[in-house]
């Protein structure tokens, strides 16, 4: 059939994308065969802490769902756009937004010492969780509600109709939904947490936190050992596809059929109100105060920022359209099972590893250099390429099934078919993982900074090198620049799918 | 449409600078960037070298062995001791040929590959109007009471790696016991210096390591005096960062005059209020007031790059394994 010719081709173009740079590497070192001590130690902690994070962050992602769901109130919707913020931080720069609530001297230990409670100690294998999960939390949230969504509003009224007890209506409403979103989204988060590095080292307080990810970076950058770190990335690579392939046998989609107009009927009763609420605020609370620490950090200087800075961000705007563009485009070939898989690839590769293997490949066809910027973007469209088919899979899949035949009946196929039917109900879907990829794509460093800049200067980088000459302040308030533009551009394509 | 105006830009900024020889220096990137000492130098330079000198950033070792001898750069920039040894295994690098005698450094310099451009002591700062007595020695930093340390890794770090080297030079086979008694005054371990000063900045912790020009910043920049850098009795290892010249440079002449202007005073007057460090080859008396008033040990401890090299492992191995527990 067309369409998994479709996916079966860019599956391939993605494998060879994405693997082709680590074969480059270890065709030009060799590979690695043996593990020490600390290496294992590194896999152990590296593989726990993102089980244990991936799990929290789901779980925890499944009642604010629901509330946000049930509960209507005024600024809804900019709480949920919102909560695209954390994700899309630079990690530098969120750390410390953490520690500056959680910390030694953080807000929470400053009000707890105030009121004569002992403080508590943020650094430690629960630091790097409480991390993880302010990263990945909002995303769990935002794709459960998604998913909770586009339930057919006719089943509510069948649910309500039939009195149901509230477990029932779990297991006839809701169960469905998490079993079909639940597993990707935990393989997700487990794929960004595995490759976490600078997070879990600061926050973990030592060595114990050593993840695969910084023994990659030691090999490479150290010891200058490449097969050394070829051999750890496929460690990586291996972990993240068992993971999902894993994932892939847990959800079996059911197609729920409805007339395909969203009703909401909900009744919370005030007990449920008031329990909604409060879960709504935590984690509004949690999620928020970090950022806002970083906005009153810096406000006061954002205006008097160099104008190189300025020049960054507008580059760095270019790439993220170029490259959310991009991962959609990819990400709307893929919204099979096999593209899942093969499209998690783009956070299970190692970023070093990554940039080393695109460099090796690029030298046979000239500068590398010259083609920073288009690497870049390309680099930047894989990483967000898993969190975009995500998003997009389990409506794309639901459509497929729903309206095929009764397109085919009707004669609409081919080009025709993905314009009137497909893209059109999936406008939704498509504005959000636009908006995920911009978002992203803005935050990232760009693997290709590892190994030479030449001329391309993004704002992540801008505020790397502000960091790395004492401009603390300055840095806080590029971030705040940062956030504002992958915060505008998340927020305008989103909003695009929504009343397009 | 972009695109092409883009492509017109680069043939017709080829062509202009098409009479002048381009000279190419890699280099860190917080070296290249406005912050650094990038621009000041490119511009001191190109006045007197009728050349157009190019900052490439980035990492330095690794980029050059996936490079090999293909590689675009005349000039590296930037390196430390830590890696020279590997660099110097490429066999990619000619000698400096400039005269070791010009350097005023606290150790004497007999390496001809590498030639250092600017130094510090490696040492602890600290915040004054949180610790009134700073410790004198790594005993007394370890017998500290309230004060959290925070330090950066050694094996993601120059800094964090000098640290633990400094700690095996001074404790030898005790070296392991001692970093078991400091463990639990380290807050956390962080990637790399950035990440460890904003969090000593930010209040987090009373104690960084970092180097003892690292006041300067704070004095000259934000006339804040209360940053300071903890000297101790036994001692503080040296920090040297160094230049090289490239064997395969196709450009050697001006390589040459590049490594003789590293000498030069115009070179070592930029250095200290952009990289924050002491200028490599000038006598103290020429220092800026506000460096050669910083507070300096009376001895330094070096490790040549074989003696680093063979010590490195181990000693990052007992660095792991006490502060693992």
């Amino acid at each position: 059939m067309a369409r998994s010719t479709v996916a079966v081709i860019s599956s391939m173009f993605l494998v060879g994308l994405l693997l082709g740079p680590l074969i480059f590497l270890i065709n030009f070192s060799g590979l690695s065969l043996s593990l020490s001590i600390s290496d294992i130690a590194a896999i152990k902690f590296t593989f726990v802490q993102a089980a244990y994070s991936a799990t929290l962050s789901t779980v925890l992602a499944i009642p604010v769902a629901k509330a946000l769901l049930r509960q209507k109130f005024w600024g809804k919707s900019f709480v949920v756009l919102i909560l695209g913020a954390p994700f899309i931080l630079p990690v530098i720069v969120a750390v410390l937004g953490l520690i500056l609530v959680f910390g030694n001297n953080g807000i929470v230990n400053n009000f707890l010492n105030l009121i004569g409670l002992d403080s508590i100690k943020i650094y430690g294998f629960w630091g790097v969780i409480l991390a993880h999960v302010f990263f990945n939390l909002p995303l769990a949230i935002r794709i459960l509600l998604q998913a909770f969504n586009d339930m057919p509003g006719e089943q509510y009224r069948l649910v309500s109709s039939l009195k149901l007890s509230s477990a029932q209506k779990f297991l006839v409403l809701e169960w469905p939904v998490l079993k079909k979103v639940c597993p990707g989204v935990w393989a997700v988060i487990f794929a960004i947490c595995l490759s976490s590095f600078a997070v879990a080292l600061t926050l973990g307080g030592g060595p114990k936190a050593t993840t695969v990810e910084l023994a990659i970076y030691q090999a490479f950058f150290y010891d200058l050992d490449f097969s050394k770190a070829a051999q750890l990335a496929l460690i990586q690579i291996v972990l993240v596809f068992s993971v999902v392939f894993a994932s892939q046998f847990i959800v079996k989609p059911k197609t729920v059929f409805g007339l395909d107009i969203k009703i909401s009927n909900q009744n919370p009763s005030n007990f449920q109100k008031i329990m909604d609420t409060s879960v709504i605020i935590v984690t509004l609370l949690f999620i928020f105060i970090p950022i806002l620490v970083i906005f009153f950090y810096g406000f006061a200087n954002v205006f008097f920022l160099p104008f190189s800075v300025f020049k960054a961000a507008i580059l760095s705007i270019q790439i993220a359209i170029l490259s959310s563009f991009l991962s959609v485009f990819l990400g709307l070939c893929l919204t099979t099972n096999m593209g899942e898989m093969f499209g998690s690839l783009g956070i299970a590769i190692s970023p070093i590893v990554m940039g080393a293997g695109t460099f090796l490949m690029l030298k046979n066809f000239g500068n590398p250099y010259l083609l920073a910027v288009p690497v870049t973007a390309i680099v930047n469209a894989l990483v967000s390429l898993p969190f975009v088919i995500r998003i997009l899979k389990p409506s794309a899949v639901e459509i497929r099934t729903e309206f095929e035949n009764l397109s085919l009946s009707i004669g609409l196929t081919g080009i025709f078919w993905v314009w009137w039917v497909y893209l059109r109900r999936l406008k939704r879907q498509i504005g959000f993982s636009l908006g995920v990829a911009s978002a992203l794509s803005m935050g990232d460093l760009g693997v290709i900074v590892l190994f030479g800049s030449g001329e391309i200067a993004t704002l992540p980088l801008k505020i790397y090198q502000l960091m790395g000459s004492y401009r603390v302040d300055e840095a806080l308030a590029s971030a705040l620049l940062l956030s504002l533009l992958a915060f505008g551009s998340f927020a305008f394509f989103d909003k695009l799918g929504r009343i397009l | 449409m972009r695109f092409l105006i883009f492509l017109t830009g680069i043939f017709l900024a080829t062509l202009a600078s098409a009479n002048k020889p381009i000279l190419t220096v890699y280099a860190p990137d917080y070296f290249v960037s406005e912050w650094g000492p990038g621009p000041s130098i490119e511009e001191a330079f190109e006045r007197i070298c009728e050349c157009d000198l190019k900052f490439s950033a980035g990492d330095l070792v690794p980029r050059l062995i996936l490079e090999g001898s293909s590689t675009e750069a005349d000039i590296v920039i930037g390196l430390n001791t830590d890696v020279t040894k590997k660099a110097r295994e490429t066999g990619l690098f000619a000698p400096h040929q400039q005269n070791n005698d010009s350097l005023f450094l606290p150790i004497k310099w007999s390496d001809d590959t590498f030639l250092p451009f600017n130094w510090s002591y490696v040492s602890f700062v600290y915040d004054q109007t949180k610790i009134s007595q700073p410790p004198k020695s790594f005993d007394e930093l370890a017998n500290m009471k309230n004060a959290k340390i925070v330090i950066q890794d050694p094996r993601s770090s120059i800094s964090g790696l000098a640290l633990v080297l400094w700690v095996k030079e001074i404790y030898g086979d005790k070296a392991e016991e001692y970093w078991s008694k400091l463990a639990p005054k380290i807050l956390t371990v962080t990637k790399g210096w950035s990440e460890a000063y904003g969090l000593f900045t930010s209040g987090e912790a009373e104690i960084v390591l970092s180097f003892n020009t690292s006041p300067a910043y704070h004095i000259s920049v934000e006339e804040d005096q209360t940053k300071k850098a903890a000297i101790f009795d036994e001692g503080h290892y040296a920090y040297f960062e160094l230049v090289g010249k490239l064997r395969s440079s196709n450009q050697p002449e001006l390589a040459n005059k590049f490594m003789q202007f590293v000498l030069s005073g115009e070179f070592q007057s930029l250095i200290p209020f952009t990289n924050w460090s002491y200028p490599a080859a000038q006598d103290r008396s020429k220092w800026p007031e506000v460096f050669s008033q910083l507070p300096y040990p009376e001895k330094a401890y070096f490790l040549d790059e074989d003696k680093a090299d063979k010590m490195r492992k181990k000693a990052i191995e007992e660095w792991r394994a006490a502060l693992s527990q």
